[in-house]
């Protein structure tokens, strides 16, 4: 289905072809077209072999419904870490993400849990930012950035 | 033949104070990988991968290798311990080491491992430094028809790292060199699959995909399966050190499944694991007590350590002297070179031998490292296995996401991180392996590239390809290949052979 959809679809809609190239092996699409027509080969192929199996596999039961709720569960946390970054920042987003995931994964201890959380990301902010020099993604609330903004101030202060 | 003067010029290349540190950090980073069930040495190279932007391409290959070298052994310890494989190659390894620590023998089966894998590795990375200007020099004679024809015979490896299905490792495959369209068109500029996203332009990132690919699935699957495990470990005593007899009567095992090992890992696609179940084989086939294997005999960790150790310099020939990746996890090492702006293959050897010669010195500078950090290990063996995997999943979670952005400092390659490795899961569950689509991704441009080149040399023409005995003897050896591959995967289709090796 993929391999139909990118050769009718993708490769029209997203691969940019010189008018000389046209129809010929030197294409920038003549590869990509290969590719779809091969993957929709071994798709089908794939299905066939799959239906005729499925019985066998189907008998076998290799995967748990709890694994599959705790394998998701994993990837939504992934999912979440993006929308926390885009939120809260990379550093706040990363201690949020290794509390819950350790949590998550079965830690119970609030000291571990918090001391890895805060530890973690405060070092790869140093690491990064201040050794690395890479400006990390700006957020709607990011905190870090409000404390680097605020730093004259605070030194005022001091 | 070797050129001893840049033999010279590459010993004070890899004596720099830097490098060293760069190689011990990788040793140090690879056990502590390797003795962790469910990190494998190829996670621990793409997790490293994003620290060498900030090194000199000598210093992040020394660090690579130190990784590459020492997973391998690492994962033996939580073998021997507590019957865990702490990466794929060690499986043969359970086989003896853990009945040996069943028997309160931990001790020397744990040395046992480190002196093989240290005696294998040395003696097979001396076998590659000879043999690799031999081949690098035949490799000058290449142009671009020639080294297309490589490139076919290198994507056969394809079908040697398909596990047990031959069909899903080339579903895979097509995907990974899909994905390596995204970008420019090599000849023409022209925008493949960018959909308008400006960052795309320049292609996904090879770490963007090989971290998704590889970290992301196994964080996935294995974070909570591993905690689990955890419960499991028991530890007996570790009982008394392995004498310098013990150690010496069996040289002609470690010999015997050194060469076995180096044949092996000198050919594209099988890496470690059949090395180490060829070596174990082997010992066990000239053994004056072939009745002990499997119930605890010393011979037969030897044998198995020996073969999976003495794949690392061999492997590393065809990457260095003709751009054909071995197995993963040296794709992922040439990857690491070509983000270095070093191109392996034959070129590499005429305008930097000095680099080249420096990278299999690197491997003897590992291996000291190894059995150093080894020995040390092997004292805090029984602490070590209880390492909280539980907690060390999420921190390489926030570890792959951080390297990733670093690359280009752009929140696209992020997130197609995590859609690579949402694809990596989803493949996972389907059985369908990573590493085919790995090396695809890696090799598909060139092989875009190579073959468009030449047909524009040969207007179009595909004779080209059949005018060089180079190019036409690396086609027959690919169509070899694929055969012999095609065949042994119907022989041992279902079989466990083809599930241990597969897994």
């Amino acid at each position: 289905m993929f391999g139909l959809v990118g050769y009718f679809v993708f490769i029209p809609m997203a691969v940019y072809v010189p008018e000389q190239f046209v129809g010929t092996g030197n294409s920038p699409a003549f590869l990509p077209k290969v590719m779809f027509i091969l993957l929709g080969v071994l798709s089908a192929l794939y299905l066939g072999q799959s239906l005729i199996v499925y019985k066998r596999e189907a008998q076998q039961g290799h995967v748990r419904t709890s694994d599959w709720l705790l394998a998701g569960g994993t990837a939504l946390i992934c999912i979440g870490f993006i929308i926390a970054i885009h939120i809260v920042g990379m550093t706040v987003g990363a201690g949020l993400t290794v509390a819950i995931t350790i949590f998550y994964f079965g830690e119970r201890r609030p000291l571990v849990i918090a001391g890895i959380a805060i530890i973690l990301p405060l070092l790869l902010w140093y690491f990064f930012v201040k050794i690395a020099h890479i400006l990390f993604p700006s957020s709607w609330l990011g905190l870090m950035d409000w404390l680097e903004a605020a730093r004259p101030a605070i030194s005022w202060f001091a | 033949m070797i050129n001893f003067d840049v033999l010279l010029q590459s010993i004070f290349l890899v004596l720099d104070w830097k490098v060293l540190a760069s190689c011990f950090a990788g040793v140090v980073w690879g056990m502590f990988v390797g003795v962790t069930p469910g990190l494998t040495g190829i996670m621990a190279v793409v997790i490293a991968l994003p620290l060498t932007y900030f090194m000199d391409p000598q210093s992040a290959i020394a660090l690579l290798l130190g990784i590459y070298v020492t997973a391998i052994y690492g994962g033996s310890v939580t073998a021997i311990m507590i019957a865990t494989p702490g990466t794929p190659n060690a499986a043969a390894t359970v086989l003896d080491g853990y009945p040996l620590a069943r028997q309160g023998k931990a001790r020397q089966a744990l040395e046992m491992a480190l002196y093989a894998s240290f005696v294998a590795g040395m003696l097979s990375t001396v076998v590659a430094l000879v043999i690799f200007p031999v081949v690098a020099t035949f490799a000058l004679k290449f142009g671009a028809p020639e080294i297309f024809a490589v490139i076919v015979f290198s994507i056969t490896i394809i079908a040697g790292v398909s596990g047990d299905s031959l069909l899903k490792g080339l579903i895979a495959a097509t995907f990974g060199f899909l994905i390596a369209m995204i970008g420019q068109d090599p000849i023409h500029g022209s925008s493949r699959f960018t959909f308008g996203v400006h960052d795309f332009q320049a292609g996904m990132h090879i770490l963007t995909l090989l971290v998704g690919l590889f970290t992301i699935p196994e964080i996935i699957l294995r974070g909570v399966e591993a905690f689990k495990a955890r419960d499991t470990v028991s530890v007996g005593e570790m009982g008394p050190a392995l004498s310098f007899r013990q150690f010496a009567s069996y040289w002609p095992t470690y010999l015997r499944s050194t060469t076995g090992g180096s044949l092996l890992g000198a050919l594209p696609g099988l890496g470690g694991s059949p090395a180490a179940f060829l070596g174990y084989f082997l010992a066990q086939r000239f053994s004056k007590k072939p009745e002990e294997f499997g119930h605890g005999s010393l011979e037969g960790v030897a044998g198995a350590e020996a073969g999976n150790n003495s794949v690392c310099g061999p492997a590393l020939v065809p990457m260095m002297s003709l751009g054909i990746p071995g197995d993963t996890t040296t794709a992922v090492l040439m990857g690491a070179l070509v983000i270095h702006g070093l191109n392996p293959g034959p070129m590499l050897f005429e305008s930097s031998p000095e680099f080249i010669y420096s990278v299999f010195l690197l491997l003897f500078v590992a291996l000291i490292f190894l059995l150093i950090v080894g020995s040390g290990v092997i004292h805090m063996a029984k602490w070590v296995v209880r390492l909280p995997t539980h907690i060390l999943f999420p921190v390489v979670l926030i570890l792959a996401t951080y390297g990733t952005y670093a690359v280009r400092g752009t929140m696209v390659d992020v997130m197609s991180m995590y859609a690579v490795g949402f694809l990596g899961f989803l493949l996972r569950i389907q059985k369908i392996p990573a590493a085919p689509f790995a090396i695809a991704f890696i090799l598909g441009p060139l092989f875009e590239n190579e073959l468009r080149k030449s047909m524009i040399i040969s207007g179009g023409s595909v004779d080209i390809f059949f005018s060089s005995t180079i190019a036409v003897t690396f086609l027959g050896l690919a169509g070899l290949s694929a055969g012999v591959t095609v065949y042994l995967h119907w022989r041992l289709r279902g079989t466990n052979a083809a599930k241990m090796i597969s897994d």
